[in-house]
């Protein structure tokens, strides 16, 4: 029998609660750390975890694992904890007056509005074509390549996450983004050469 | 063969594209807490750990899950703060089990079966007690709603004024008519501060005796609906100083259905 089902069953509850803690604390602490908090926040708030972990053990229903259910009650603790602390400075941001403006924030000069980058309508159009070729071409790579290459290239992820989301080892989702990226530009390549043709024909 | 290769005008593509997928939604229906506990586990069958894939793929919400969990599970991190030793560790167990007890203390016990009968009972009779209370309530509420009925009815009844005194008018030799109810003003062609009122039937029984002061009550009497018709005989007398003098010649009253 697991610890939790122990517990559950009232089978030595306070012993078998100690070493479930034992086990899980760092865990937990670990996760408040994640998310930034002190070394002191972290304990309060992972007793307040383990709090809510042993009240309510016993509606447990063990169809997640343990560790899941225990992330969600972290989780929500750490969602109540930002709620409250956003309550408590609801009183807006403080910025000085004198602070600088970021270049994000500076309004652009004439010049640098006239000198913008901004593609032109002819481009616009040129790069839309080729965008929605470009997810064709991603929507005919073989599957797995093709979930790690919209991970990577669509949304952002690192190989090491990808591999974990995936479940693949990290060399794999490499080479399925190398022969992915390889075929994009292939394909790229191809697009681009027959718009060229497409001109010279006009 | 691992690194992947160098192509900016298919980076500057894949950013677009990138940017558009930026502000698709969510799809609206997710794998459960367990389905996901599962597929991280490794014991989803194949066919379930392929649509899973399929969805974290499409899913930020359900990728977050996931990446957070395995992070939540990974190895302890290499932060400093992290390393707790054990007897820090035992210390917060204490707090822990300190708070547990303080919460456990300030809960609410149940109630023992017979303590848990007696609190029926008790609530019992109070809702008894409450039914009668709403009861009586709704009885005084009635009352005063009837009492301000007569009242409000007394207060527009219409009036008719019989006049005592040594002045003689037509009126005086006739007999008063009224329909009750009906208010009677008594007014008196003298100088008295009260006045007693005697009102007998035809036979000479005496029906209603009351005194009346008409600079502070106006000299009104009430005859209510209760009265049976016939004729009875009103005489008023001047009080003063202990005495009792008559104040006109006793008027007679028919009252009408």
């Amino acid at each position: 029998m697991r610890l939790v089902e122990l517990i559950q069953a009232n089978v030595e509850r306070e012993e078998n609660s100690h070493r479930l803690f034992d086990l899980h604390w760092r865990r937990a602490n670990s996760y408040f750390r994640g998310k930034g908090f002190s070394p002191e926040e972290c304990k309060d708030l992972t007793q307040d975890t383990f709090l809510r972990v042993f009240k309510s053990i016993d509606s447990f229903r063990r169809d997640s694992s343990f560790e899941w259910w225990l992330k969600g009650i972290a989780e929500s603790i750490y969602k109540n904890e930002i709620r409250k602390r956003r309550t408590e400075k609801r009183d807006g941001i403080e910025q000085p007056i004198d602070a600088p403006v970021s270049n994000s924030e500076r309004p652009q000069s004439p010049v640098e509005t006239l000198a913008s980058p901004e593609p032109g309508p002819l481009e616009k159009v040129v790069d839309r074509e080729q965008v929605g070729a470009l997810r064709a071409t991603l929507q005919d790579l073989p599957e797995k390549m093709r979930q790690c290459c919209i991970l990577r290239y669509v949304e952002g992820l690192k190989y090491q996450e990808i591999a974990d989301l995936m479940q693949l080892s990290i060399e794999t989702v490499k080479a399925h983004l190398f022969q992915g990226r390889k075929r994009l530009a292939t394909m790229l390549g191809a697009t681009q050469r027959a718009g060229k043709k497409g001109e010279g024909a006009t | 063969m691992t690194d992947e290769p160098i192509d900016p005008e298919l980076d500057r593509l894949l950013g677009l594209l990138a940017a558009e997928e930026r502000g698709a939604t969510d799809p609206a229906e997710h794998p459960g807490a367990a389905t996901l506990s599962s597929y991280h586990a490794h014991t989803l069958p194949p066919d379930e750990v392929s649509r899973v894939q399929d969805h974290i793929v499409a899913c930020r919400q359900c990728r977050d899950q996931l990446l957070e969990y395995a992070q939540f599970l990974g190895p302890a991190s290499e932060d400093p703060a992290d390393n707790v030793s054990s007897f820090e560790k035992a210390a917060e167990w204490r707090r822990l089990k300190e708070r547990m007890e303080e919460k456990e203390a300030t809960a609410p016990e149940p109630l023992p079966v017979k303590a848990a009968d007696d609190r029926r009972r008790i609530l019992r009779s109070l809702r008894a007690f409450q039914a009668l209370a709403a009861a009586l309530g709704v009885l005084a509420v009635g009352l005063f709603l009837r009492n301000a009925y007569v009242q409000g009815r007394a207060r527009v009844l219409p009036e008719q004024a019989i006049l005592f005194g040594a002045t003689r008018s037509v009126q005086e030799s006739k007999p008063t008519r009224v329909r009750p109810p009906v208010a009677l003003r008594i007014t008196p062609d003298a100088d008295y501060p009260r006045y007693r009122v005697e009102i007998e039937t035809a036979s000479g029984q005496p029906k209603q005796t009351l005194e009346i002061a008409p600079d502070r009550d106006g000299g009104l009497i009430e005859i209510p609906d209760g009265w049976s018709p016939g004729t009875y005989k009103i005489r008023v007398l001047g009080l003063k100083d202990g005495r009792a003098e008559p104040v006109g010649r006793a008027k007679e009253l028919v009252v009408e259905r």
